[in-house]
């Protein structure tokens, strides 16, 4: 996002409106001080990413052209053969079935558990929404893997695990059931879990989004007799819609780059384990940097592609 | 007095008290349960069906992890070290980075400006995931792999982008006209940026920092491949090992986490209201 404002902080040390590129002495002095001065207070963050961001990342789209193995001094060009590899693997074929299954999962949690929670938070005032916000922003704070153990404490088949006591409490459940190690149960269960910790987010972006819809709209369509449902279908939702594609973007982002809290509960077993689980076991258990490289820009390509259909299909910036 | 919403009608009066209690307890169940258990005893951790409340609170499951001649004190209190330093070193050298970057492009139109800050934009979406395995070779290629510094770097790269973010949109919503006074009294940028902008930037540069401070303190991919020997794993990688290691002692399991997480719910409630502007600057940027 461009701005002009930029053009400010020069033109007020006395070079006056002029118009800007054509040369005028003092101006182009002054010009060459400013293109100076932002390179270097840029340089060192540009620096910083450019090794540490930029290189890295072209460096794995090329490796994953190339055979790579840390233990086979044979490397070189391989073209397509490490993606057709990784493709045909049946682990990576079942983390793409169970990030696929998280997607989902942690899509709806966000969506649903999100904007039903910053309704709710609207109709708070005050102290009282600023209780309630620091309560809900807490589970976003606390780390992945520490958020695994937390669960394990509620999800485990054993005594102290929480919600197999109480269901069998109120006779729900007749023996206590091991959630995690149930094929689909348990990806549902660890999607859970990791909405717990995304779900904050979007509640934060998705109440921003409601406090920006101008009242006078909702006065309005009072006035022309729309009813609460009606209304929520046709203004909020419509108007909510940058916020909506933001939520569901970090929806994207986080599923398939989900690691911690799936590696803390069930490790890297091949039923729950992630697309970036199975990355990591080519690369740090196999030590096979070409298949870790296609597989991991596998993953980067799917979160581009998801999101671009975001933001053709949701992002919009509706007239008022 | 009824306040006209975008709720649902007459229902809404109860279903908001049942939406608050859901909130509530779905948010903090967890945190709950791991806190009972930390400060519960043996035996009562073990107890079945589960008391909801408290039996028990007592100290020994923070005894056995922390008292003198356990075998966990000495690799916690060095994981926990390790997790300090690791968070506070980012926290410091990204904004230390980021804030004259975020001025510059804020502030000054200067060759290239829109590209680089277009690039860098970018890089907020690249996936750590993806930059792991060249990061590892370039750290093994240069001895810095376990070392804190080494992860220091690589938590700072994934934290730049945002931070940078965060300051930049903070920075160009400030007031130019003091700015423009200390020019004219012949201030030089430094000091622009020291005196006048520094102040007003403080909230900008709180929110900021607790991102930083909240992502690196939470990281565990990076350091899982860059710092997982004894001498530089943060909690987060001893934690997931303490959970395989004593699977069946969670009061210990739970008396680590719980200390884990202290320094992220301190933060949150202490400073809820920069953490949630700058999650919002970052998140609709």
């Amino acid at each position: 996002m461009p701005t002009d404002r930029a053009t400010l902080a020069p033109a007020v040390r006395g070079s006056g409106p002029a118009g800007r590129g054509r040369t005028h002495p003092a101006r182009s002095a002054s010009r060459r001080r400013v293109n100076r001065l932002g390179l270097a207070l840029v340089a060192p963050a540009f620096a910083v990413i450019a090794v540490l961001v930029l290189y890295p990342t072209v460096s794995s789209v090329i490796g994953s052209f190339q055979r790579y193995e840390l233990t086979d001094p044979n490397r070189g060009f391989s073209g397509l053969r490490n993606y057709i590899a990784v493709l045909s693997d049946e682990t990576f074929q079942q983390s793409l079935l169970n990030t696929g299954g998280y997607f989902v999962v942690i899509t709806l949690a966000v969506l649903l558990m999100g904007l039903g929670t910053a309704l709710w938070l609207q109709s708070l005032k005050g102290v009282w929404r600023a209780i309630a916000l620091t309560v809900i922003v807490l589970p976003w704070s606390i780390p992945g893997t520490v958020a695994g153990v937390l669960w394990s404490f509620i999800l485990n088949p054993t005594g102290s695990g929480l919600l197999n006591s109480v269901l069998k409490s109120l006779g729900l459940i007749g023996s206590y059931q091991a959630w995690l190690n149930k094929p689909v149960a348990g990806i549902i269960v660890i999607g859970l879990t990791v909405a717990w910790s995304a779900v904050p987010l979007g509640v934060v972006v998705l109440l921003a989004g409601l406090e920006g819809i101008p009242r006078e709209i909702y006065e309005q369509s009072l006035v022309d007799g729309a009813g609460r449902m009606k209304q929520f279908g046709s203004i909020t939702l419509p108007l909510l819609r940058p916020a909506l594609a933001i939520v569901l973007l970090n929806g994207a982002v986080l599923s398939i780059g989900l690691f911690d809290q799936v590696y803390v509960l069930v490790g890297l077993d091949p039923d729950k384990i992630t697309i970036a689980g199975s990355m990591y076991l080519y690369a740090f258990r196999d030590f096979n940097f070409g298949f870790g490289f296609a597989a991991s820009v596998v993953a980067t390509a799917i979160t581009a592609a998801i999101s671009l259909v975001y933001l053709r299909l949701v992002y919009r910036e509706e007239e008022y | 007095m009824r306040r006209r919403r975008t709720g649902f009608g007459p229902v809404w009066g109860p279903v908001r008290i049942v939406v608050g209690i859901l909130v509530v307890v779905w948010s903090l169940a967890p945190i709950y349960w791991g806190a009972v258990i930390a400060f519960a005893s043996v035996a009562d951790i073990r107890r079945s069906p589960v008391a909801l409340l408290p039996l028990s609170i007592e100290m020994g499951n923070f005894q056995r992890l922390l008292g003198p001649g356990s075998a966990t004190q000495g690799p916690f209190l060095s994981a926990l070290g390790s997790s300090v330093i690791q968070a506070l070193g980012t926290t410091v050298l990204t904004l230390a980075v980021a804030l004259p970057a975020a001025y510059a492009f804020a502030r000054l139109r200067f060759a290239g400006s829109r590209i680089l800050l277009t690039v860098i934009t970018v890089t907020l979406a690249v996936p750590v995931y993806l930059v792991l395995i060249p990061l590892f070779q370039l750290a093994t290629a240069t001895g810095q792999i376990n070392t804190q510094q080494g992860v220091i770097l690589v938590l700072t790269s994934a934290a730049l982008p945002l931070a940078i973010w965060i300051l930049r949109s903070h920075i160009v919503t400030l007031p130019e006209d003091l700015e423009a006074a200390a020019r004219l009294d012949g201030a030089g940028t430094f000091r622009v940026l020291g005196s006048i902008i520094g102040p007003l930037v403080a909230p900008g540069l709180v929110a900021a920092a607790v991102v930083t401070f909240l992502a690196s303190w939470g990281a565990f991919l990076i350091p899982l491949v860059y710092a997982n020997s004894s001498g530089t794993e943060p909690l987060t990688v001893l934690i997931p090992t303490f959970a395989n290691k004593f699977s069946s002692d969670y009061g210990l399991q739970s008396a680590a986490g719980l200390v884990a997480v202290l320094p992220p719910v301190l933060l949150v409630v202490l400073l809820q209201k920069y953490l949630l502007s700058g999650l919002l600057k970052g998140a609709t940027k």
